[in-house]
This record gives structure tokens, sequence and C-alpha cells, in this order.
């Protein structure tokens, strides 16, 4: 039977995206890579993808909308969208398109949109060129002026040689650590093994099969990660690391099997761009976990907060002028130093270094961290119904002095919760942290009733 | 007041086809491949190219879009009209589109739907297929029926040589020691030449043989176009030279003397041979309303039947199959025979090469043996949206003196010859085909024609 068609769009800064056949069609995907073509002026654009099976199709959607406008494609095949951004800022590019939905399940795809500076377009930008694509019949340019498709394989390369350029690549080599890698089925598989033998590991990968069927659930929070734990113990592995299937998120199993929060990989991230004398202060969204600032705080260093979302973050970190930033809640480690973006290649690579460096294992250095225990949940919501129940909360709690600078964020004496709605999908997060267990338990089974509550 | 090309797109027997840009976008292009995915959703359908400067972009177009409606790709690269013909069939496939302008000029571009045994769309597969493009009501089918995308592996050609090989006399084409300059317009004939002349074992001296987006010449083979050609033919000591169009469904010859013959001559030429040789007396031949009687002539000599239909490629197909004839073609420059259901420039020239070796006769001597017309074929830029109004009030103007067919465009039959007027299908002019015995009466209906088309638009 076929799938009844529902709309599943979702315009945003992080890009177009949907479920395939429901709302995202090869059309739409075409419509908007020429808004978007027309949108950088022309000249070459970078684009690139992750494995999912429709990544192929919308490939071919995207390289034609862009040629329409009188771009030159440059494709650079399946890569990390830190790739893709990665490249676009070293050869000059007009911009760039990345075609993946990142953590989103298979079934669905987006375009994400990079700016010639290797970010993605801010939520201005984002703006503008959908006031452009709504225009609809957009100019298409005559035979003379069309350029081609040009492939450039060797992106990873020139993207892994950066990373590996910044930072103790031999220390990290003479560890000769033992590494789990939980690929996903995602762009890992073409490049993590290979990327961490480089740096002297022993490489245990699984869910590396490169057919594009995700063989868990894409997000790499601890609940998806058995496998991951289970191999780092078989194996006895000194780390354990999840990618997501575009690569820009990153979360770690420790020698012991425990999948930790993804918040975890920033706190560890950022341990080490510090103590590498990477400057502040750190930028982190609202989302991210209180760790950041004991770790910063240890340090002298002060820790801002920007909206969620990659491109707030990066604008907040230009404008501090900082080099150590990150989302906690996704696992997205930013080291500007190396390029402004997500990135788990960096991840990975700093938390080796970390590692190498410091002589201790990863359960170690949790182990000095003040204890945290952070809980996720999320309800089917729109963005409409979203707002209103954050209203409500706002309502209800404001004895706490609730922070609606983004989502919601309500600080109690013995934890912190946060809701928000998703940018990429129509669901509504929850977010827990707390010292104690117990009180994270409590607290997430109080706002989990009270918000289905108000949902229903 | 803006003034309007109203043939900047046209939609029609030869798919949709338009100047990229004002006519042709991705946008129709792909509300086209949509409209023919949902007419063969869960098919496999092939995609080939002509190297041209916007068929990257339309291959993009009409690969995504076939897949959003479910459709299997084999996306082919550049292939010539004849493999697209061969292959679709050979490999059982569900169709398939060639993205080509065929003998149009740089600027064009077209889709061309092939159905399941490779021929064109026939007429009311034709309606169907517009009446799901303009509706714009396209198959949408979830995320696990979205259709995949694959390349067609090289080798696979190897099964359309094999077949080329096997309606050839090879073994008489190659050691008759045969010499050919092919002129391929840097079209997708351009990627084959070597592989055809190592088939036949011929020495072929390519011309304009490097596939790219460079339209060197009117891609329509036409005396125009082949006299480029003509000049190096006799010092080179070639027995013919041969010019193709874009997608090499056309050929236009030029003889071993360096003579450029009309176009109209390609069929018959082929014709004769075809008919002496492998055909029984009797046999039915297909050709449109406007082909030269040079045709007709042809025909009867060899004891044919010939049986004529409306303009366009996909016509002649068609009316072959309902005709049971052994051959068709048209005075374009194009001829096949029942092995392959569309035109291949590739096995008309081998024919020819083939009636080379086996009569052991020069083409310059056996075009002496045709009947010769004296043919004026014109086109005048006709940008008008009420141009059959103008060509019907034509008939006024020769009803005197002429028998009148309005089969397709109008037709004027005289003992001496005749005089056809017919809008292009695909693009914005009027074309005039005047044949007579005597070059003054052609020239004067053409003039005659001409004066009042003019008048007129004034």
């Amino acid at each position: 039977m076929n799938t009844p068609i529902v709309n599943t769009l979702k315009f945003s800064e992080s890009g177009v995206r949907g479920i395939v056949g429901a709302g995202l069609t090869p059309r739409l995907i075409t419509e908007l890579a020429a808004a978007f073509g027309l949108y950088c002026g022309g000249g070459r654009i970078a684009v690139g993808r992750d494995t999912r099976t429709t990544g192929p199709i919308f490939e071919q959607a995207v390289a034609a909308g862009l040629l329409s406008a009188g771009c030159q494609v440059l494709n650079l095949g399946i890569v990390p969208t830190p790739t893709i951004q990665f490249t676009v800022h070293k050869l000059g590019c007009s911009g760039g398109l990345a075609i993946s939905a990142s953590h989103n399940p298979e079934e669905w795809n987006a375009l994400k949109f990079i700016a010639s500076s290797g970010c993605f377009l801010g939520p201005g930008e984002a703006a503008e060129l959908f006031d452009l694509y709504s225009q609809g019949s957009l100019p298409c340019r005559q035979e003379n002026n069309l350029r081609g498709v040009k492939e450039y394989p060797s992106a990873f390369e020139a993207h892994r040689n950066r990373i590996f350029s910044a930072i103790d690549r031999d220390a990290v080599r003479k560890s000769h650590f033992r590494v789990a890698v939980d690929c996903c089925n995602g762009v890992g598989a073409y490049f993590s093994a290979d990327f961490l033998r480089e740096l002297g590991c022993e490489v245990f990968p699984i869910f590396d099969e490169k057919d594009g069927k995700f063989r868990r659930r894409p997000e790499p929070r601890p609940e998806n990660l058995s496998r991951l734990s289970e191999t780092v113990l078989q194996n006895h592995c000194d780390i354990g690391f999840a990618q997501d299937p575009d690569g820009d998120r990153l979360t770690i199993v420790t020698e012991k099997g425990i999948a930790l929060a993804p918040d975890y990989s920033v706190v560890l991230a950022v341990e080490q761009l510090l103590d590498g004398g990477d400057p502040g202060p750190v930028v982190v969204n609202t989302q991210t976990s209180r760790l950041v600032e004991y770790i910063a705080g240890l340090r002298g260093c002060e820790v801002k907060s920007a909206r969620v979302g990659e491109i707030n973050v990066i604008e907040k970190m230009t404008e501090c002028d900082s080099f150590v930033g990150g989302e906690g809640n996704c696992g997205g480690v930013i080291a500007r130093r190396i390029h402004p973006g997500r990135d788990s290649f960096t991840g990975m690579s700093l938390i080796l270094e970390l590692l190498s460096f410091t002589g201790k294992t990863v359960g170690e250095i949790v182990g000095e961290l003040p204890p945290a225990y952070i809980l996720c949940s999320r309800f089917p919501a729109s963005p409409t119904v979203g707002k209103r129940l954050l209203e409500e909360m706002e309502r209800r709690y404001q004895q706490y002095s609730p922070v609606a600078f983004d989502g919601l964020r309500i600080d109690f004496p013995d934890g912190r919760v946060f809701m928000r709605s998703s940018n990429t999908e129509p669901i509504l997060r929850l977010h827990v942290e707390s010292s104690d267990h117990a009180a994270a338990d409590a607290l997430r089974l109080r706002f989990e009733t009270e918000m289905k509550s108000i949902l229903e | 007041m803006e003034r309007r090309n109203f043939k900047n797109l046209n939609i029609g027997g030869a798919g949709i086809r338009g100047i990229v840009g004002p006519g042709l976008t991705p946008a129709n292009a792909g509300d086209f491949a949509a409209a023919y995915g949902t007419l063969n959703t869960g098919k496999t359908i092939l995609v080939g190219i002509d190297p041209r400067g916007s068929s990257p972009m339309l291959e993009g177009v009409v690969t995504s879009n076939l897949c959003g409606c479910g459709c299997h790709v084999i996306t082919g690269g550049i292939l010539t009209a004849g493999m697209m013909h061969f292959l679709i069939l050979h490999r059982n496939l569900g169709g398939g589109i060639l993205i080509s302008g065929g003998h149009q000029g740089a600027g064009w571009n077209a889709l061309v739907p092939l159905d399941e045994s490779g021929a064109y769309y026939e007429y009311f597969r034709q309606r169907e297929l517009f009446d799901l493009y303009h509706g714009k009501r396209f198959y949408q089918p979830g995320p696990d029926d979205i259709g995949s995308l694959k390349t067609l592996p090289p080798e696979a050609l190897d099964a359309y040589w094999n077949f080329l090989a096997s309606q050839l006399n090879v073994p008489a084409i190659a050691g008759a020691g045969i010499r050919v300059v092919a002129d391929f317009c840097n079209g997708a004939g351009a990627a084959y030449g070597k592989r055809f002349a190592e088939l036949l074992h011929i020495d072929l001296v390519g011309v304009n043989d490097e596939p790219c987006a460079l339209i060197p010449r009117d891609p329509e083979p036409r005396p125009r176009s082949e006299s480029l050609i003509r000049s190096i033919i006799e010092p080179l000591g070639a027995n013919i030279g041969l010019v193709f169009n874009r997608d090499c469904s056309r050929l236009g010859i030029v003889s071993d003397r360096g003579e450029p013959l009309s176009e109209e001559m390609t069929f018959p030429l082929g014709a004769d041979y075809f008919l002496e040789s492998r055909a029984p007396k009797g046999s039915t031949v297909v050709t449109n309303v406007c082909s030269s009687r040079s045709l007709d002539e042809t025909v009867r000599r060899r004891g044919g039947i010939l049986v004529k239909c409306r303009v366009g490629q996909s016509r002649v197909i068609d009316r072959m199959r309902s005709a049971g004839a052994v051959l068709g073609g048209e005075g374009c420059g194009c001829f096949t025979t029942t092995a392959i259901h569309g035109f291949d420039g590739f096995l008309m020239a081998g024919i020819l090469l083939e009636s080379i070796a086996v009569r052991k006769q020069k083409i310059s001597e056996q075009i002496q043996k045709l009947a010769r017309y004296n043919m004026v074929k014109q086109t005048i830029p006709c940008n008008s949206p009420n141009a059959y109004r103008k060509l019907r009030q034509l008939c006024r103007e020769f009803e005197a003196d002429g028998r009148i067919s309005e089969e397709d465009g109008l037709r004027f039959d005289w003992n001496d010859g005749f005089l056809s007027l017919r809008l292009s299908n695909t693009e914005a002019l009027l074309r005039l085909i005047s044949e007579s015995t005597s070059r003054e009466l052609a020239e004067e209906r053409a003039w005659k024609v001409r004066q009042y088309w003019e008048r007129s638009e004034a």
C-alpha cells in the first residue's frame, strides 16, 4: 500500500527537510537548488550527500537546479556535512549544499544551505532565500550560459589533513588506542575507520555497511548505542564513538561500555581545546549541560549561551571572537581553529588527544567531573502547539524565573529543565539535568506528565 | 507590446522540445518527466543524452523526477537514438527518455519519450502523456516506493554492435576496402565512430568527432551542412561522405565525387538497395506525404507498395507497424527496417556501405539510376499565433491548378511535381517543399508562396 501523502516539510535555517515523497519531491529540490544558485549569484557550488538511498536522486535534482541558475556544480559525492562546509571555504566556492537529513530517520532527507564562509545560512539569509524561492518560475539560463558538473572526490582527504595538522597526531598515534566506532551506516562507514587508523588506533567498526540502510536509530543518543557498548566491552576498547549519518554529531561510550549523554563529547572537547590554548569564551547553546560551565570555570573562562542551532552558535562565536564552542544536546563539537562547524571527526581527534595527553581513561576523566544526569524525552507537537505549551509552562513556573530566550529553561535548586520545539521535526523536546539521579528521574516524570496533560 | 515567441517550447510527437531558458526549463522538463514517470511507475527506464550544454541539467531533472514517481532509472550517458531504440527492447526495459535536440541548432534541447519497444510514443499514448503533463497531478509514492538510480554498464553496448553486425553483410563491407569521411557534428555518434569503423573494418576519417557541447554546423543533414566535407572526399579517395545529426538519427550523403546530395535522396538510395536485395516483391514501404517523388518511383521500380502518412518519425514507425511494412523513412534523411523501432544512423550508413560493397558500384553511379527531381526546400519564419488560418487561406491561391491534400499541412500535386506547406512541429517555421521536373516551375511556386506569406505578415 502506498504511504498516504502527508506534508512533512519543514523550512528553517537548518534547511528544508521532509519525508521523501510526502512533501519533499525532486521538483521542490530542483527549485530550491535553483533559488540557492540564484541567491549565490552563480559561481561554483559544492554539493555533497550522506548515504541515504534517496541521495543519488536528490543529487541529480540539485545539480539540475544549480546548473539552470548558471552555477558550476562541484560534486563531492558521499562526504560528511562538515567536509562540505570545509571545502566551500577552502576552495572559495560561492556556496554549498548538503543533501542530508542528518539525525532524522532514513525516510527523511533534506537540503542544507551553506554560505561562502562555510557556515550554514543564518535565519535572515535563509529567509531571503525562501523569499526568492517563493516567487516561483525562476529564470533558467540559456544553453550558452550553462556550466557543467565537476567531480571532486578528494574533499575528505583535505578536511582530514586540516584536522591532523591542528592536533598532536604523533602523541595520539603513540597511544595505540583501541577504538570502537558506530558509523550508523552513514558517511562514517566510508571514512571513520581509516581516519582512526591514521591516528594509530586499532579500530572495531560497527554499522559500517554502505547500503544507506540505517540499522540503528540515527540519533546518537545513549539509548540507541547498546551494540556499541557491547563492542567496546568485548574488544576491551579504550573508547567507543557513535556518529550520526552525516558525521556532524558525536557521542562517547566509556571503556566500561557506558554510553554517555552527547553533552560529554562537547565537555571533553572543550577541555582539550581550552588546555591547548584556544581562546574563549566558550559558546554553547542553551540546551548544553552545566558541566561546560564547570570545565570553563576551572580554567577561568567565561561561557556564553546561544540559541539552539549550529549557525546561532557560530554567529555568537564570531561576535565574541571565540574559538571554542558546541551544541551539547546533540554532541556537536565546534573547534573554530579547524573550521567553524560541528564536526564528529574533529571531536574524535580532540578527545583521543585528551586521553593521550592525560594518560587517563574516559571513565576516569568523566569521574573527575561533578555528577550530571541528563535525561531526554520527545513529544509529537506542531510548532504552534509547542509554543502554547511553553507559554503555559512559563505561567505555571513563574516563581522560578524561567528563561524564555530559546525554548524555555527552568532552573530548580536540584536540577534544570529545558523544553523546546525542534527546528527540524514537528516535535517538542524535554531535556532534564541534575547532579542527582533520583532528582533527574523525578523531574522528568513530573514534566512528562504535565506536558502530556497539556498536549491532550 | 511584448513580442512573444510562440515556438520557444513545443509539445508534440517528438516529445517536449524548446529553447533552453525561455522555453525549456527545469520546471517544465520536470513536469514532463513526472508525467512520463506517472504513466510508467515501477518500470525501468533508460535515459540517454546527446552531449549538449544543457543535457547534464536536463538529465538531472529527468532522472530525479522519474525516480520520484517510482521508476527505476538506468542512465546511459551519451547514446545515439538507435542505441536507445535497441537497448530498451533488448534489455526488456519499460521505456526510455532520450535527451537530444536531434537536428536542432545550438540552444535547443528536447526530451523524447520512448515506449517499451524502443519506439516513439504513438498518438494515443502521447495524448495520455500530455494530459498528465498539463494536469500536473503526478504519482508521488512514499519513501519505500521511490525508484532507484543505476548506470548502464559499458559492456551493455556490445549487444548493440552484435545486433548491427547481424543486420549487415559485414564480410562484404570489410572486404571492399571502403574509406569513409564521417561528420558527426560532435554529437552522440562521435562517441562511437571508432567502434563503428572497427565493426565493419572500414577506414573512417572522422570530422567533428569530439562528443561535446560545441555544435560546429547546422545539425540538420542538408547539402549546405554536407558541403563542409565535400572538398576532402576526392583528395582522400573516400567512397562516401556521411553527415549525421546530433543524435545520429538522420543521415546526409556526399558522393565519392564530392557532390552533396539532397537529404531527400538518403531514403531512395537505401530503399533501392534494400528492396532489390532483401525484400520480396510487393513489400510495403512507408514514407510521409512530403517526401520526394524520387522514392515513389524507386519503390515502383522495385515492385513495392508505397504507403504515405503524416510527417513525423513517430508516425512513420507507427504506420510501418500497422501496414506491415519492411521499410520506412522520411525525406529529412532517415530510413529504417523492421529490425529496430526507430531511426539509427549507423544502420542506415551500414546499409549504404553494403550497397557499395555488394553492388560494386560507387554512390555516384547508384544515384544516376534514381529519378532526380528539382526540389526547393525553404523555411519561412512564422512566429504567428494564427499561422494555421493563414495556411488555409493559401488554398485559394493554388486551388485552380493543383490537387489539394490536407493530410498534413497542405499539399498540391501536379503532373510535374508537388508543393508541400507545413507548419513545423518543432520550430517557429513554415516548411516549404516545392518539387518539379522543371527547376523554374519549382522555384516559381516557392516564390509565389513566399510572396503571399510575407505580404500577409506585413
